[in-house]
């Protein structure tokens, strides 16, 4: 009897210690109680963060990394021993592109890109020089919840020698779970450069992969990790599909017409023709144009909505100079635009 | 080439159209929510972090606004910030409210910190610890002057050497000299209309409404021809501007500079969300961090959750990140700035100030040397009319042969009279010296009232005469002598400004104008003492001359008089030179 006790105890100590074992290897397995605060109430709480996202660091960072595609830079995420990575669409563009990939300690190497959702800003690419490389694993992004902690990881700015992938501490604002259209919205700020890093969640895993901001600095959309999941053949086989999110040809800034190219997007809620994008490296954005302005008048003629503007706009071509007259808050400009060719980015 | 990465911002930027089921305005409303970093729900985990150095935090205002905030870093009034956005009449304002007027004493203008001095005592300096001991991912809090920082956020990056020259995201530039200025048409002449921070323009100490008159010596006369005549200059050329500023006409010789191109991507990308400081580049050394810091709160500490400071918050460098300056790089440059090895740059109203003083001093010792000169000369002169009226009174007697008249032997009484003459002018100059230091006294007392630091500084004192022992002995004064003469000055001083201390006390005087202590009235006090040294190591080897003695208190009762030197303070100042 007194055998089987003693049996049963350390049949459960070693249930015990396998736990601990867990627990002292990948500490992300079980999150420390804080993370289950809305907010640290203490530097005790504040403290249990640091030491996990310390942990956390020491794993993810070595696998993120910065991309050189042609002249444009981005970043992006290793996740499998053989060099597979995952980016947005719009950093890998077109298939079969080569790569550079730089590594969080600045060694460089080579790769070939694969797929890309345009529509929803997921692509991929492959390190072609021998692994085995450091890698993080998938997550899912459908479990998210507003509040959950969350770190993006990448490189702002674009890869910076000598400057180790940067950190950013936030939470989960906002998730859209469409599998089409979704999205991951966080306060871990983003800028160029940043597009196709990871956003890690408090296991280290990745949820998301770093897309496009918008003007507050709680704007930072990611694409969520679970496209990835469910298109990763589609990706891994350089297939391309969907809309582009912004230049392109049917979910672009259309407005233009044929091929004139202005590179403003209006709001089609507002009365006016107000603006609320302008495209910096476009004629409009060299031009000065912003967002909010509001287009009074092309070329002497009145606009009065987006309808107006996109009529006017269709009778021009490339090449064409537009006179403007646009209001800004209570200012008035007017200024001479020469429209441009719109580009086939696909 | 561009095409991509113009590509890439672009979409970036239009994210929204992704999601037309939304209203897009929800996207650019700032959420509330009490789990934000800069919610004060969040903040308040911070509290105890931030209790210390928080008291050691200060905020700076530049012509009654707030414009950064800064540290204390010595109990005497040391207050570092941030360099780059100071101008005009400096103010800071402890945590307590109390505000003081701030000297600019020292800066670095590399790491962009800037040393303040406040009439102030008994403040807490921050506790300062190597930035390396944080690691990528540890919460940093900014401390402000309340109870909370004025953000948090966690190290994005470890401090790393930037690259020379590196700008935080790529600006263009060209090959075309560049100063840094707007200008409009003045009369007859451009005129800065505005100097652009962070430019040679600004660094030069150019000011708006300054009159450009001539470059390199070709007068100027329209604001086009200045600009092309300046594109001509290379970055790095340095040009010589004749500048007007009121009645002053100054040289200025600043180094020209790359002309920035105007926005870029990137800049309008990183400019989105949060305000940016004025320089976001040039920094040899960083620590970034991911606070949301606003330009106006940069220039305090930044702190571990230990509260020991890793550096100073010096700039809001993009939509991702801040910057510090590390502790350990500002440590070894406090030295340096409180000794006064690092002035600020050249304020020229201020310089023009300052030479008038120097300019000043120079005539006053001038004038001095004149006087003494001119006493001398005096002093032969009565000799020798002594002499030859005794010579005159010789000849008269028939006795008396003609052979004398020509070669007269050298007679006692006149050049002993002479010595006595000499003496008496050397006792006269110990004694005008010390009617000069009791004079400033007044001055000190209306500073030191103004300060509200009416207590006596002993260790100052000690300090004060220890040094002018050692000085003393170079030129063979015997310590004790020094020290004796110079505590019964010190004495005399006392109780000269405590009688200045009463009557504003008395007549409940409020001082607003008085001398700065430190800038405007050592100086002239320490340059009196060292006139003093000298004097009496002259006068030393006739002090116990009753020519001498007698002198000394002759004059004293009518020089050592009246701005309330009554019997008591002349007795106490002259007290160590009288023999009994």
């Amino acid at each position: 009897m007194s055998f089987s006790r003693r049996l049963a105890v350390y049949t459960l100590l070693a249930v015990f210690s396998v736990a601990a074992l867990v627990r002292a290897d990948d500490p992300a397995t079980v999150l420390p109680q804080v993370f289950d605060k809305a907010v640290p109430e203490s530097v005790k709480d504040l403290k249990e963060i640091e030491a996990h996202v310390k942990k956390l660091l020491d794993k993810v960072i070595p696998a993120t990394v910065g991309l050189r595609i042609g002249g444009s830079s981005g970043s992006g995420v290793i996740i499998d021993k053989d060099g597979t990575v995952l980016t947005a669409a719009h950093v890998s563009g077109k298939p079969d592109q080569d790569v550079q990939i730089i590594l969080h300690d600045g060694k460089k190497l080579k790769g070939k890109t694969l797929g890309g959702n345009r529509g929803i800003d997921s692509g991929m690419l492959k390190i072609t020089d021998p692994g085995p490389f450091p890698f993080v694993d998938m997550g899912t992004s459908s479990d998210l919840k507003k509040g959950n902690w969350c770190m993006a990881i990448g490189h702002p700015n674009g890869f910076q020698t000598g400057r180790a992938p940067v950190v950013r501490l936030g939470r989960i604002l906002e998730i859209d779970k469409r599998t089409d259209k979704g999205f991951i919205r966080s306060d871990c700020t983003l800028v160029g450069g940043d597009s196709g890093g990871p956003l890690f969640d408090m296991y280290g895993k990745v949820i998301g992969i770093h897309s496009r901001i918008g003007g507050p600095i709680t704007a930072n959309i990611h694409v969520p990790v679970d496209t990835f999941v469910e298109t990763f053949d589609r990706l891994a086989k350089g297939e391309i599909w969907g809309d582009a999110l912004f230049g392109g040809k049917k979910g672009g800034p259309k407005k233009t017409g044929g091929d004139a190219y202005l590179g403003i997007k209006v709001d089609p809620n507002a009365k006016d023709c107000r603006l609320q994008f302008v495209n910096p490296d476009s004629p409009a954005g060299r031009a000065g144009l912003m967002a909010d302005d509001v287009i009074i008048s092309i070329d002497g003629k009145k606009i009065a909505s987006s309808v107006d503007f996109d009529n006017v706009l269709r009778g021009k071509q490339p090449g064409n100079l537009i006179a403007l007259e646009v209001r800004r808050g209570e200012d008035h400009l007017s200024m001479k635009i020469t429209l441009s060719k719109r580009a086939d980015k696909s | 080439m561009i095409l991509q990465r113009k590509s890439a911002i672009a979409l970036i930027l239009a994210g929204w159209l992704l999601a037309p089921a939304r209203s897009d305005a929800q996207f650019f409303k700032e959420p509330s929510a009490g789990y934000l970093r800069s919610n004060p729900t969040f903040l308040k985990a911070f509290k105890e972090v931030v209790a210390k150095p928080s008291e050691s935090t200060v905020r700076i205002q530049c012509d009654g606004k707030d414009t950064a905030l800064g540290m204390i870093v010595g109990p005497d009034g040391w207050i570092l910030t941030k360099a780059n956005d100071l101008r005009g009449d400096i103010a800071v304002k402890l945590r307590d409210g109390k505000t003081y007027d701030a000297r600019w004493v020292g800066v670095n203008q590399q790491h962009d910190v800037a040393l303040l001095k406040i009439e102030a005592t008994g403040l807490k300096p921050v506790d300062f610890t190597d930035s390396k001991k944080v690691a990528v991912g540890n919460w940093l809090a900014c401390a402000g002057i309340g109870e909370t920082p004025v953000a948090v956020g966690v190290v994005s990056v470890a401090t790393r050497a930037m690259p020379k020259n590196a700008m935080n995201f790529p600006i263009a530039n060209a090959k075309v000299g560049y100063l840094g200025v707007q200008l409009e048409p003045g009369d007859g002449h451009p005129r800065v209309q505005q100097v652009m921070p962070d430019t040679p323009a600004a660094k030069i100490g150019l000011k708006d409404k300054d009159l450009i008159l001539a470059l390199n010596g070709a007068t100027m006369s329209e604001p086009d021809g200045f600009i092309k005549e300046i594109a001509k200059f290379k970055p790095g050329d340095v040009v010589t501007l004749k500048v007007r500023r009121g009645d002053v006409e100054l040289d200025l010789k600043p180094k020209l500079d790359r002309r920035p191109a105007g926005m870029n991507r990137g800049d309008l990308q990183n400019r989105m969300g949060s305000e940016l400081s004025s320089r976001i580049s040039g920094y040899p050394t960083i620590l970034q961090h991911d606070s949301v810091v606003k330009p106006v709160d940069c220039g305090g500490p930044i702190v571990d959750l230990e509260g020991r400071v890793v550096g100073i918050n010096i700039c809001r460098a993009g939509r991702v990140e801040s910057w510090a300056v590390p502790a350990e790089v500002i440590q070894p440059l406090l030295f340096e700035m409180m000794a006064g090895k690092a002035p600020p740059r050249i304020e020229v109203a201020k310089l023009t100030l300052e030479q008038q003083l120097d300019a000043s001093r120079k005539a006053l010792k001038k004038a001095e040397d004149e006087k003494a000169a001119a006493e001398k000369k005096l002093a032969v002169l009565k000799t020798t009319v002594a002499k030859l009226e005794a010579d005159v009174q010789a000849a008269k007697k028939p006795a008396e042969t003609t052979a004398n008249t020509k070669t007269p032997t050298p007679a006692t009484n006149p050049p002993a009279r002479a010595k006595d003459d000499d003496a008496r002018i050397l006792a006269d100059k110990v004694v005008d010296l010390m009617q000069q230091r009791l004079k400033l006294m007044k001055d000190v007392a209306a500073a030191k009232w103004q300060a509200k630091q009416t207590d006596p500084d002993a260790k100052r004192e000690a300090e004060l005469l220890d040094q002018l022992v050692k000085q003393g002995e170079k030129i063979g004064l015997p310590a004790d002598m020094v020290r004796v003469f110079f505590s019964a000055q010190f004495d005399a001083a006392k109780q000269l400004q405590q009688s200045h201390f009463d009557r504003f006390k008395q007549d409940k005087i409020e001082l607003k104008n008085a001398l700065d202590l430190q800038k405007d009235l050592r100086p002239k006090l320490d340059q009196v003492s060292q006139d003093l040294l000298a004097e009496l190591a002259k006068l030393r080897p006739h002090l116990a001359d009753p020519v001498v003695q007698k002198r000394l208190r002759e004059r004293a009762a009518t020089v050592l008089s009246g701005e309330g030197i009554n019997d008591a303070i002349r007795n106490r100042a002259l007290e160590p030179l009288i023999k009994r």
